[in-house]
């Protein structure tokens, strides 16, 4: 109870919030492992939007986001055994959201491959003059370029240029050397770029 | 990567088009808490179910050992599941020793066969070999101490006429047992009876008696061994050792065999 209590504490060191309510975070996570289900809602309401924008931006499916998200607070509880303030409780649950994403970017891939397929509308063409025709475009070919990443370059690419942490924020939550982390994120840079100025985006 | 870079501008669109904001979020709440609710039901379903069980288990243990009965549950336990040895049954209550109290070490077969024991048809020169001794009968070699020398030849000592005469009271106060009308199991008892009582005269009588009427009977080998015991306690060791020579030689098919061998083996020649 006791060590636990103080990793709630040492844990809200990355959060912003005040000192005050540190002691109702340490009795949140508690109640958490103790399988309390208003905890749980407590934690959702105040982590949830973080954890879809990042299980968005990874799999780039808002309904495969959803199914990732459910799957990030369903194992919540159990894991919240194991969490021991090392870092804030949202980082906490991105890092869950990694753990549990590789199933879920494929079944995204494969279903954007299959709507693309399918789709009767024409070709966009990625010069329209239309600015918001032109993002829409950049988006989808940057979304089709991810799914041709391996996982790992994937992570590194939302975590560091799409949610903008830095390559020691981003390796914590991998749970890999930092150097690992950049060169994962210079190889996945380096093949978006390519794939995207082939698909006619400079 | 410069502001113009294609790079950036792709992970703006992506970091805009997904800000975690959706209309949806309340639904998947519910969900999220619902499939918790849903993985947490069947262990508490699980609880309901085995409370009840392990209470009625307690409460049963407990009636059972408070008033003796456990002994006979054990019992009907140890037919259902053979991996239990019915021959150790757990400790007893002290009402179960009340019921049941531990018999003398010098009672000679003071009680009767529980139910009859099956029978071989027999010549008439040996007696017939039973193929199934009565459980209820003490070993001999209980009497073997007493054997050797002298007091073979005299009455029975008083420790041993006391213990045997408490025994003898306890058999008396004991009911006895609820049996249909058998004129056999009658005429054994009347001699058996008398046998524990510590009256060999009077019970090597009965147990003649019982041989003349009964002759193939149940009970012939118990009344022919106990008529040899009576023997020795009377001192007429030719009387006995003629009685006990054909179970030393495993006439009745081992039965009581040893114990003859050793009381032969003691009586004086």
């Amino acid at each position: 109870m006791m060590p636990a209590l103080l990793g709630s504490m040492r844990a809200l060191s990355f959060d912003p919030l005040a000192p005050s309510a540190a002691l109702a975070t340490a009795d949140l996570l508690e109640r958490l492992r103790q399988g309390d289900s208003r905890a749980l809602g407590e934690v959702y309401d105040q982590n949830h939007q973080a954890v879809r924008a990042f299980a968005g931006r990874l799999l780039g499916d808002s309904s495969a986001a959803e199914d990732l998200v459910h799957e990030v607070f369903v194992a919540l509880p159990r894991a919240a055994q194991r969490f021991r303030g090392d870092s804030s409780l949202r980082s906490f649950l991105i890092g869950i959201a990694i753990q549990h994403a590789r199933h879920h970017v494929r079944s995204a891939s494969r279903r954007r491959s299959a709507l693309t397929r399918l789709s009767a509308e024409p070709e966009r063409s990625v010069r329209s003059p239309e600015a918001a025709a032109a993002e829409r475009g950049l988006l989808e070919a940057v979304q089709h370029a991810l799914d041709e990443l391996p996982l790992d370059q994937r992570v590194a690419f939302v975590l560091c240029d799409v949610e903008e942490r830095s390559s020691v924020e981003a390796a914590e939550l991998v749970r890999a050397p930092e150097a690992t982390l950049r060169t994962r994120l210079f190889h996945a840079r380096k093949k978006l770029r390519a794939a995207l100025e082939k698909g006619g985006f400079r | 990567m410069s502001e113009s870079d294609v790079l950036q501008r792709a992970a703006a669109s992506l970091r805009a088009a997904h800000d975690g904001q959706r209309e949806g979020s309340g639904f998947t709440r519910a969900r999220i808490l619902g499939t918790l609710a849903q993985r947490r039901r069947p262990r508490r379903w699980r609880w309901l179910v085995a409370a009840p069980f392990a209470t009625l288990l307690l409460v049963g243990s407990a009636w059972a050992q408070s008033t003796g009965s456990w002994a006979r549950v054990w019992q009907a336990v140890a037919t259902v599941l053979p991996f239990i040895q019915p021959s150790s049954p757990p400790p007893r209550s002290n009402t179960a020793k009340r019921d049941n109290p531990p018999r003398s070490r010098a009672e000679p077969a003071e009680t009767l066969p529980a139910a009859p024991a099956p029978v071989e048809p027999a010549p008439q020169a040996a007696p017939a070999p039973v193929t199934e001794p009565p459980a209820t009968e003490p070993p001999v070699t209980e009497l073997a101490p007493a054997a050797p020398g002298p007091p073979l030849h005299q009455p029975p000592t008083t420790t041993r006429a006391k213990t045997t005469a408490r025994a003898a009271r306890a058999t008396a106060a004991r009911p006895p047992p609820e049996l249909p009308a058998d004129p056999e199991l009658s005429t054994f008892r009347t001699a058996h009876e008398l046998h524990v009582q510590s009256q060999p005269r009077a019970a090597i009588d009965a147990y003649a008696a019982y041989l003349r009427a009964y002759p193939h009977g149940r009970f012939v080998p118990e009344a022919r061994y106990n008529t040899a015991l009576d023997w020795i306690k009377l001192g007429d060791t030719q009387a006995a050792r003629k009685a006990l020579e054909p179970f030393a030689e495993g006439a009745y098919d081992g039965y009581r065999q040893r114990e003859a061998q050793q009381l032969l083996e003691a009586l004086p020649r």
